[in-house]
């Protein structure tokens, strides 16, 4: 059984409450500083901290009398809940969906059970791959991801090997998958990679064709759509393959770390706005000062 | 609400913002996460600390013996212990999870900065707001990205230097609290204990620190002497403990680090530093000078002020002319020439004629002038004012076009982005804000009038204070050579100290000397408000650096991968060693690529991570095996990564075995393909198994022993400086010889188990007899911890090399003594079957315990109770008094010859320190720029200006290749190279390959031997096809004789060459240049083959001619 997690760092913006408080315990004459304090208050202090998702999969499954029973648990051990919490399970090229939706708090899990009817299947593994899609409370999506295999009937010994890399991304990366048969005989196998929603790759499904004691090496072009910066992922390449009669299932993973952007900061983005405000202060302070101006003016002639 | 209540108000919304800020810019919630700290030399700080807590603090200790690394080395007695107390006294007595008290404690100097700021302005009496504006704008120094290594900043701290941070944190405070404490006569045990502790947190921060506490001392009143002797005596007494066996011990048991920012000392950085000084600080003077218009001492000064400001400027103006203003700040190689003039060459040449002239004629000019009206006050007080106005204003110009560029660089629209950088929207802008303060500083009365009040107001004390600080760091920044510590470590006070000029004693005077208390308070929010601005568009690396960091090892790519790493290795040994730390080393290759696994350090934290000993750590320069376990690991690895750049070994696998029996080391991670392919080629070393891109081999021949009986009775070694000698040793020769410091050894008995002394350490074959006969039945059991090594052995009375290194903390029982021996390992001679090693305390550690409790235990008193409450001292005190004030007297009556010494040897030690640093590197550079521009006129065809070049380049780096012997520098390597190379250039070949024979020679081990080879090869091969040619010719004219003495020539030139260009190989077969060496084998016997056919061709030559033609011929073919 796989044990995967997706780690997601996500910050949230909403606004302190009630900083202009402060400004009822001055005294009339002290209006322009309570409104300069206000001001600045809600200025400086707009941005406030968001959560941390971290969401991992736990993947059981059983084939038994045409039936596979699979229980996936989602259990949130980040700090922020994920809403909208939807499992999609792809198994046998379908597409399962399970109808509940919950939010799953910090330190809780929720556990996603499919019992799904199967037709007669050839001896050997199998893999499932579990989608678990949530949403931060603005909406954002977010993906876990975790893979694994179920086996029918008794296990066949698998002689293909592989090598996945760890991949750090900013947009675009070239990644490889080694293959490697040490057999004597050639194995045409069918290689997927199985990436989370926030990445996609031009070339998914390969057919691979290895002769005997060789090496091949799989180019494939990851890129990045809406992985926040700084976050891992992991990711999956499934080569399956059949031989005497028994279905052969590999799974590597390894982990997609997207590199932090430069600029990928809370107040960069906000720059102009602070500037804005900035203007907007300065501005507000020459009023004041005009308008109090005047009115010493007015005292001094009356 | 009062205005006071105003202002705390004021003070403390401001303050609480930048702390919002900092909360939000880095994420908190990082530094509550479980995951162990990565990132530069920070990635390394975790192993650090819990060693700290699991071995040092159960043992009582703050410091001592560290297994991990460097075959041991004394953790924490040369590397500063309360920033890592911060971390680990919480984990320790609260059981909180170390990972997280020590991100805390990384943070801690970063968030103590701002509030300490604030205090430290607070102490030293500054009026509402220049405290809270102050600390706004010396955040733009903590926030700052120009460096990421001098330390002070969010990016040097993240990078590793934490300690600094936390201790120039402290040293901000104590600068307000010292000026506080003088000023009232208070607070001198809370001022020591300060000091005391920025001393133990960092010792380049404690420098600075001093330098400020030498300006209270010099600066006239007497109470200030006093003050100063017992704050440094409090001081002493808190650092004694760590302070005293650092001195005692620093040489020879540590390796400076010589890190010399070479770039920086060339005339236009020097003058662009003094520049900075002038703009920073001349505004300053200028209003003391205003306000005091006859005080002769300002009015000099200011004097000098104007003639320097002049010079430097048209210096500054000129050079920018000259190079242009694109590369006028590239260095070393890149140094820009009078052909980057973007004006042409021959206005380069006039500007570089006459800008020195015009430089000085103007100067002496202004102070002409301001001579001559000095008497006059009217017109001296307009002369200070002009001065003071146009450094503002030029101050305020770049400051203007700096935030311009910041902002116009951050619009993400290309065409608009490009628009506004052209010059004229740049020059409009910097333009624009010229004429405003022209108009204000010139035009307006009002201005001028507000500047001679404020001038009269101002104190020079505090002023003072920052020039002595400055005037100190740039002292210790130019005699850093001296000091063989890095000199950029006392830049960041400069930095600071010009904000503060700025910020608190020129434009925070004219704030706080503003009557209308609104705009006080307006400014009290807008100028923090803009700092924060500029920050947020300036610092854009600071924030994705912290949450590197602080999401771990564990948020690597490759973290799996890495731990399963670790956990192999844990349990490689566990049949055979219950522990660990006992198994053999693990070395591991130096190289870039360890990215994706945390960074470049993470293998020094292998104890830590498998439990298993590793050679390189954190502390280079804690340790006296630095150089050796450097050395050692060049063997095995692709890149050099030291902190030094010596000359240090080609990828050598042949010594490895030789090596790791020595180090005991039994498995080796290598990354890179290079290194893989020599341990898969080297028949000592088996593949274990592949983690990803990491490949473990194993030694097949390890003893897997600490403790073994060398094979060779050790010699008595009697020359000087046994480290160094050892460690030139440890480089050429095979390490069966072992040698022992003979100084070391007084017991008779034990002096008569090695040999006899010598001097002579090279060349020790003479020694390889005395074998150390009957080891067959040797039985020796080993335990070692950190702070304890114990084995049993049935060999009593003969020499056992225990492979740790030594320090003289350790003491023995079983034993007479313990004595150092090469490389840098311990060897004891067994008086009975167990031995016990223990890292105990030597003589200075004893003193500078009893100082530091008893200093500790009299603060208590002092603090809780009242130290002069307690009768015996009282009555100590009472007896006492007659010879303090002696004391007193003395230092005050010896005070000003001090200070003209410390000023004299301040100046010889700056100016000497110009002149010797980096001396093989300045020399190099400076040859290197030669040889390039000779090259550069042999392409155009100018032969007599390239030989002119050639040897001036030769005669620049002539003195570093005589002084060699005495340098461990890659530069002395690049000397003889270019010097030879210079010479092939000029035809003297001969000279060239005598070059090349010095590396061959004398650097058989370093990267450069191969080179050399291959070098000397094509040398060889020079007129080599004439003489072919020479040979056919003859042929064709029938003189046979002749042209067998030119194929003679031909086949000699041939088979050396290939002789060295095999050599090239074997020497260092996994080099580039061997690599070369390969390819051009290829293709001489591509060339060979095509001569050979030719000659090989009967042209009816005299059958005896012939067969010796044959004979030539069947040379050429082998």
């Amino acid at each position: 059984m796989l044990e995967q997690k997706t780690e997601v760092l996500h910050r949230n913006l909403k606004p302190l409450k009630s900083n202009i408080k402060l400004a009822n315990n001055l005294k009339p004459m002290d209006v322009q500083y309570s409104v300069l304090l206000a001001m600045t208050v809600l200025i400086f202090c707009s941005p406030v901290f968001g959560g941390t998702f971290k969401i991992q999969l736990t993947t059981a499954s059983q084939y038994t009398a045409k039936v596979l029973n699979i229980d996936v648990e989602a259990f949130n051990k980040g700090s922020s809940t994920a809403h909208h919490s939807t499992l999609t399970l792809k198994v046998l090229d379908n597409t399962y969906t399970h109808e509940k939706t919950p939010d799953i708090v910090p330190g809780q899990s929720y556990m996603f059970s499919f019992l799904l009817p199967q037709e007669e299947l050839n001896r050997g593994s199998y893999p499932v791959v579990a989608v678990c899609s949530f949403k931060d409370y603005q909406e954002y999506p977010f993906t876990a991801l975790n893979v694994s295999t179920f086996t029918v009937g008794s296990e066949c010994n698998s002689t293909l090997d592989a090598q996945l890399n760890p991949i750090v991304i900013h947009k675009k990366k070239t990644t490889n998958l080694r293959l490697y048969n040490p057999a004597n005989t050639p194995i045409h196998a069918q290689l997927q990679l199985v990436l989370p929603d926030e990445f996609s790759a031009i070339e998914k499904n390969i057919a691979v064709k290895l002769a005997p004691h060789s090496n091949q090496i799989l180019d494939f072009v990851v890129t990045n759509h809406s992985a926040f910066g700084g976050a891992s992922y992991p990711f999956f390449a499934l080569i399956q393959y059949t031989e005497d009669g028994c279905h052969h299932t590999l799974v590597k993973n390894d982990i997609i770390q997207v590199k932090k952007i430069s600029f990928d900061n809370l107040f960069y983005p906000l720059r102009w706005y602070f500037m804005f405000a900035f203007a907007m202060l300065i501005l507000m302070i020459l009023i004041v000062a005009a308008v109090k101006n005047m009115y010493k003016k007015r005292i001094g002639r009356s | 609400m009062t205005n006071q209540k105003t202002n705390h108000l004021y003070n403390a919304l401001v303050l609480i913002v930048l702390y919002g800020f900092m909360a939000v810019y880095f994420d908190l919630r990082l530094l509550l996460e479980n995951t162990v700290v990565t990132g530069g030399d920070t990635a390394s700080w975790q192993g650090i600390a819990q060693h700290m807590m699991d071995v040092l603090l159960p043992a009582g200790r703050l410091t001592g013996w560290d297994m991990g690394n460097f075959a041991g080395y004394p953790n924490f007695t040369f590397y500063f212990i309360p920033p890592f107390l911060l971390a680990v006294l919480p984990a320790y007595l609260l059981n909180w999870p170390l990972t997280i008290t020590l991100k805390w404690a990384i943070m801690s100097g970063i968030f103590l900065y701002p509030i300490l700021t604030f205090c430290s302005l607070r102490r030293m009496k500054y009026p509402f707001p220049i405290p809270i504006i102050g600390t706004a704008v010396s955040m733009l120094f903590l926030f700052n990205e120009s460096y990421t290594m001098f330390g002070g900043n969010t990016l040097s701290t993240f990078a590793g230097e934490f300690c600094y941070m936390f201790a120039f944190s402290l040293f901000i405070y104590f600068m307000g609290s010292l000026y506080h404490g003088t000023k009232n006569d208070t607070g001198v045990v809370k001022n020591g204990l300060l000091l005391g502790l920025i001393g133990l947190s960092h010792l380049f921060v404690f420098i600075p620190a001093g330098f400020v506490v030498m300006y209270y001392f010099f600066s006239s009143p007497k109470k200030h002497t006093k003050y100063c002797l017992k704050m440094c005596m409090v001081a002493f007494g808190l650092m004694a403990f760590w302070l005293l066996p650092l001195i005692a011990y620093r040489h020879p048991y540590t390796t400076p680090v010589y890190m010399i920012w070479q770039q920086y000392v060339n005339f236009r950085y020097i003058m662009a530093g003094f520049g900075l000084i002038l703009l920073f600080t001349g505004p300053r003077i200028a209003m003391q000078s205003m306000a005091l218009p006859q005080n002769k001492s300002w009015q000099r000064v200011t004097i000098i002020l104007a003639g320097t400001s002049i010079f430097t400027f048209i210096s500054l103006i000129s050079m920018a002319v000259m190079y242009g203003t694109k590369k006028i700040w590239y260095t070393g190689l890149g140094s820009p020439t009078l052909a980057d003039c973007p004006w042409g060459l021959s206005v380069a040449q006039t500007v570089k004629m006459i800008w020195i002239p015009n430089a000085i004629i103007f100067s002496v000019a202004v102070m002409a002038i301001g001579y001559l009206i000095k008497e006059n006050t009217l017109l001296w007080k307009r002369f200070a004012y002009i001065t003071g106005s146009i450094l503002f204003i030029i101050l305020t110009v770049l400051a203007v076009d700096k935030f311009y560029l910041l902002l116009v660089s951050s619009v993400d629209n290309n065409v608009l982005k490009n628009t506004l950088l052209s010059s004229g929207y740049r020059y409009l802008a910097d333009g624009s804000w010229m004429i405003i303060s022209t108009w204000v500083f010139f035009i307006s009365t009002r201005f001028k009038n507000i500047g001679i009040r404020i001038g009269e107001e101002l104190q020079p004390e505090r002023f003072l204070m920052f020039i002595a600080l400055i005037s100190g760091c740039l002292a210790a920044y130019f005699s850093a050579h001296f000091l063989q510590v890095p000199d950029i470590r006392f830049l960041p006070p400069i930095l600071y100290a010009f904000l503060v000029l700025f910020a608190a004693e020129t434009f925070g005077a004219f704030i706080a000397a503003a009557e209308n208390r609104f705009l006080k308070k307006s400014l009290a929010v807008i100028i923090p408000f803009f700092i924060v601005i500029i920050i947020i568009f300036s610092a854009t690396n600071g924030d994705n650096w912290f949450r590197h960091n602080n999401r771990g090892y564990e948020g690597s790519p490759g973290y799996q991968q890495f731990m399963n790493i670790n956990n192999y290795l844990r349990n490689s040994y566990k049949n055979e060693f219950s522990d660990p730390l006992n198994a053999p080393r693990v070395a591991y290759e130096k190289a870039d690529g360890y990215g994706i696994y945390g960074g470049d350090r993470v293998f020094e934290s292998l104890c830590y991570f498998s439990g298993r000993q590793t050679l390189e750590g954190i502390h280079y320069a804690s340790s006296v095996a630095s150089k050796f376990t450097a050395f050692l690991q060049t063997e095995f690895s692709r890149d050099i990564k030291t902190p030094t750049s010596a000359i240090f070994s080609h990828i050598n696998f042949n010594n490895l075995p030789d090596h790791f029996d020595l180090y005991n080391i039994s498995q080796i991670i290598l990354l890179t393909d290079i290194t893989k392919k020599a341990a898969e080629a080297s028949p000592f070393l088996t593949k274990e198994k592949d983690f990803g891109k990491l490949s473990l081999f194993r030694y097949i021949n390890s003893k897997d022993c600490y403790v073994e009986i060398p094979k060779i009775r050790p010699v008595l070694y009697s020359g000087d400086d046994w480290v160094s000698a050892f460690y030139q040793k440890f480089k050429i020769k095979s390490s069966d010889i072992l040698f022992v410091p003979e100084h070391f050894v007084k017991n008779q008995d034990d002096r008569n188990c090695f040999q006899e002394p010598t001097v002579e350490i090279l060349n020790s074959d003479i020694y390889r007899e005395a074998i150390i006969s009957d080891l067959s039945d040797t039985s020796i059991k080993t335990r070692l911890d950190h702070l304890e090594i114990r084995f049993t052995t049935n060999k009593i009375g003969v020499p056992h090399l225990i492979k740790v290194s030594y320090f003289p903390n350790w003491k023995v029982t079983g034993a007479n003594g313990i004595y150092p021996i090469s490389p840098h390992f311990m060897i004891v001679i067994p008086r009975q079957r167990e031995i016990i090693l223990t890292y105990g305390y030597t003589c200075w550690d004893v003193a500078g315990i009893l100082i530091s409790g008893i200093t500790v235990l009299l603060c208590l008193i002092a603090g809780f109770y009242g130290l002069y409450r307690l009768p015996f001292i009282s009555a100590i005190n009472t007896l006492l008094t007659p010879f303090y004030t002696l004391i007193i007297k003395l230092v005050e009556f010896f005070k000003k010859p001090l200070l003209i010494l410390i000023l004299i040897t301040a100046i010889f030690a700056g100016v000497g320190g110009i002149l010797k640093r980096n001396w093989p590197v300045r020399k190099f550079v400076n040859g290197n720029i030669s040889y390039t521009e000779g090259t550069h006129f042999q392409t155009c065809g100018n032969d007599e200006e390239a030989k002119i070049d050639y040897r001036k380049a030769i005669a620049s780096m002539l003195p570093v290749i005589e002084q060699r012997h005495f340098i461990d520098h890659w530069d002395v390597i690049n000397c003889i190279l270019y010097s030879a190379m210079c010479h092939e250039n000029l035809n003297q070949l001969d000279m060239a390959k005598g070059y090349y024979w010095i590396i061959i020679n004398e650097y058989p081990y370093s990267r450069a031997v191969s080179e050399a080879y291959v070098k000397i090869s094509r040398i060889q091969r020079r007129g080599r096809q004439e003489a072919f040619n020479h040979y056919f010719e003859n042929i064709r004219a029938k003189q046979i004789d002749f042209a067998i003495n030119a194929l003679e020539q031909a086949v000699e030139s041939t088979t050396r060459s290939m002789a060295y260009l095999e050599e090239a190989i074997s020497s260092a077969p996994f080099s580039v240049w061997a690599g070369y060496a390969t390819d051009e084998i290829k293709q001489e016997k591509k060339l060979i083959n095509r001569n050979i056919k030719e000659v090989d061709q009967d042209r009816g030559i005299d059958p005896k001619k012939w067969e010796r033609i044959q004979l030539l011929l069947e040379k050429l073919r082998g």
